[in-house]
């Protein structure tokens, strides 16, 4: 070495020695007590440059973080339903199918990273609270920031306010929000295997078999489809949504069933101020019929009650049928279709009805 | 002793799940053990100074700041080995849950950059840093010498270097590492320059 050092490529190339160096001590000092003999040449390969410390440290912080590798083994005991043992556990090292750990390490990393902030990372909740509703019970729950939530029959949703969103997770049911506008504070709904964004804008959302419903009766949503559906219990995790696939926009008056199952989402559908307020009646504790076929009658209104109602003939079926009833108010509605219908309402016993034609 | 202690029989309830649990952060049978021991003390104290309203997730919070503190402890021999130096040996000393998220970013440069190694480099890298076989029990397990352990573990450390710093250049990121070293290398290199 002599007086070259001043060229740049020259000292690029012995920055790049150190590194290799600092590397080569790291890995000689990993593990058990090294020589003092060892050790003193380890010191005063340190005291030839401060470059040599530095760079020292900025390998052994790489290898110490990889300490946390194996984290991303095992589930959290919170987050599983049953905490399994680790995949790993009790595994002949022959056996051992190192791209598989890699594979599976890689999954939950990037589930990690990409989808949920750590707990550490994630901001105090403000707020947290969890609500619901027994079958046929509606209720209004008024949020701190001035949103409102309408929760219908048999749901079931989480809400946790953190510095920088709203969160709502809505595990079962249906509900209808009504946001208060505030930009700076995102208000996300996980439902299912999707979340929908809004900043101030009212819009229901119904968990249905292996999807959402979503009708947006004010403003603009935006609704993202996740990579692994919410879970049920647990800390609420503030999920960075924009990472997530596809965010389609909505608006006011559009109705939309994301169906996880044939990917593709159905078309928007565009709704009369009339038909979202048929829809959304419940809001009002009302059912309005109007001309809907007696099978979807039936299969709304046995949602509101733990009685389960059964067309038991099938040619009664494809009867139509319309009015306006109070949902808590069911047998009324029996007595008309028996009425109008001349259908049978039998009491099979207690918990279950049969129609049929008389 | 108290006649009944709540701690103490959820701790009985929970050992097995607790032990689980620290496998997370922890890969030695004794050091899993001897963490969930102290968590045990530690919270058989506490619970004779306050009242623990949640037994079961004051466990666990306990095992894992233990673990966590175990962890930080290991971290800490490389840093004494460097001695009495003029400042203090820390490298980061931000706490882990601070770092926590850039953690995780890393390590999936790092785990990017193991799955592209060759097979047998690979497999020893997963010896030490996953199962936490020595160097010399890794050297019998696949009948190589201590010394290949080693050459392939620096190779590794050196693909998982490269791997963050080729996703450092592409986000020219604010990583906090990056910026506090940039200024003392310029300097160094300014110093160097006037030595000469």
């Amino acid at each position: 070495m002599n007086n070259v050092v001043n060229i740049p490529e020259r000292r690029q190339s012995g920055r790049s020695d150190i590194e290799a160096e600092a590397r080569t001590w790291v890995i000689a000092l990993d593990g058990e007590r090294p020589t003092d003999e060892k050790l003193s040449e380890f010191r005063d390969w340190l005291s030839r440059s401060p470059l040599h410390k530095q760079a020292f440290k900025r390998v052994a912080l790489i290898w110490n973080d990889l300490d946390h590798w194996s984290e991303f083994l095992c589930p959290e005991p919170d987050k599983q339903a049953k905490s399994k043992t680790p995949l790993w556990f009790g595994l002949p090292i022959s056996k051992l199918a190192t791209a598989a750990v890699l594979g599976v390490i890689s999954a939950m990393l990037a589930l990690a990273v990409y989808n949920v902030m750590p707990e550490q990372a994630q901001p105090k909740n403000i707020f947290a609270a969890e609500y619901g509703t027994a079958i046929g019970e509606i209720k209004t729950v008024a949020l701190p920031d001035g949103s409102d939530v309408r929760l219908n029959t048999h749901s079931k949703m989480g809400v946790a306010y953190a510095e920088s969103a709203r969160i709502v997770r809505l595990t079962e049911g249906e509900a209808y929000f009504e946001v208060f506008h505030d930009p700076g504070k995102p208000f996300i709904v996980y439902a299912g295997k999707y979340a929908v964004k809004a900043v101030g804008t009212a819009f229901s959302v119904q968990v249905i078999d292996k999807g959402i419903e979503l009708t947006v009766t004010d403003g603009r949503v935006e609704v993202a489809a996740l990579k692994q559906a919410v879970a049920k219990t647990g800390t609420l995790e503030l999920e960075r949504i924009e990472n997530a696939a596809s965010l389609v926009p909505l608006v006011k008056g559009q109705r939309v069933i994301f169906n996880e199952e044939n990917e593709e989402l159905e078309l928007a559908q565009e709704m009369t101020q009339e038909a979202i307020e048929k829809n959304l009646s419940w809001r009002d504790g009302m059912f309005i019929f109007n001309d809907d076929l007696l099978t979807e009658v039936i299969a709304e209104i046995n949602r509101y009650t733990p009685v389960k109602i059964v067309i038991s003939d099938p040619n009664i079926q494809d009867l139509r049928f319309g009015g306006y009833f109070r949902i808590d108010d069911i047998p009324a509605i029996l007595e008309t279709i028996e009425q109008r219908y001349g259908i049978r309402v039998e009491q099979i016993s207690t918990n279950l009805i049969y129609l049929s034609r008389r | 002793m108290r006649p009944h202690s709540t701690i103490t029989s959820e701790f009985i309830a929970l050992e097995s799940r607790l032990k689980q649990y620290l496998m997370r952060f922890l890969v030695r049978r004794q050091d899993i053990e001897d963490v969930v021991q102290d968590t045990f003390l530690k919270a058989y104290e506490s619970e004779k100074k306050q009242v623990i309203t949640s037994p079961k997730s004051y466990l666990f919070k306990i095992a894992k700041n233990i673990a966590l503190n175990e962890l930080s402890k290991k971290a800490n021999q490389l840093m004494d080995y460097m001695g009495d130096m003029e400042e203090l040996n820390v490298i980061d000393n931000r706490l882990y849950g601070e770092r926590e998220l850039e953690v995780r970013q890393r390590l999936v440069a790092f785990n990017k950059a193991i799955e592209a190694l060759p097979p047998q480099c690979q497999r020893v890298f997963i010896m030490r840093k996953i199962f936490g076989f020595s160097h010399k029990e890794i050297a019998q397990r696949l009948n190589i010498t201590v010394k290949t352990v080693e050459k392939h573990l620096t190779k590794g450390l050196a693909r998982c270097q490269a791997a963050l710093q080729s996703d450092d250049d592409r986000e020219q990121g604010d990583d906090t590492l990056t910026e506090m070293e940039k200024p003392a290398g310029r300097n160094m290199a300014l110093r160097r320059g006037t030595d000469e």
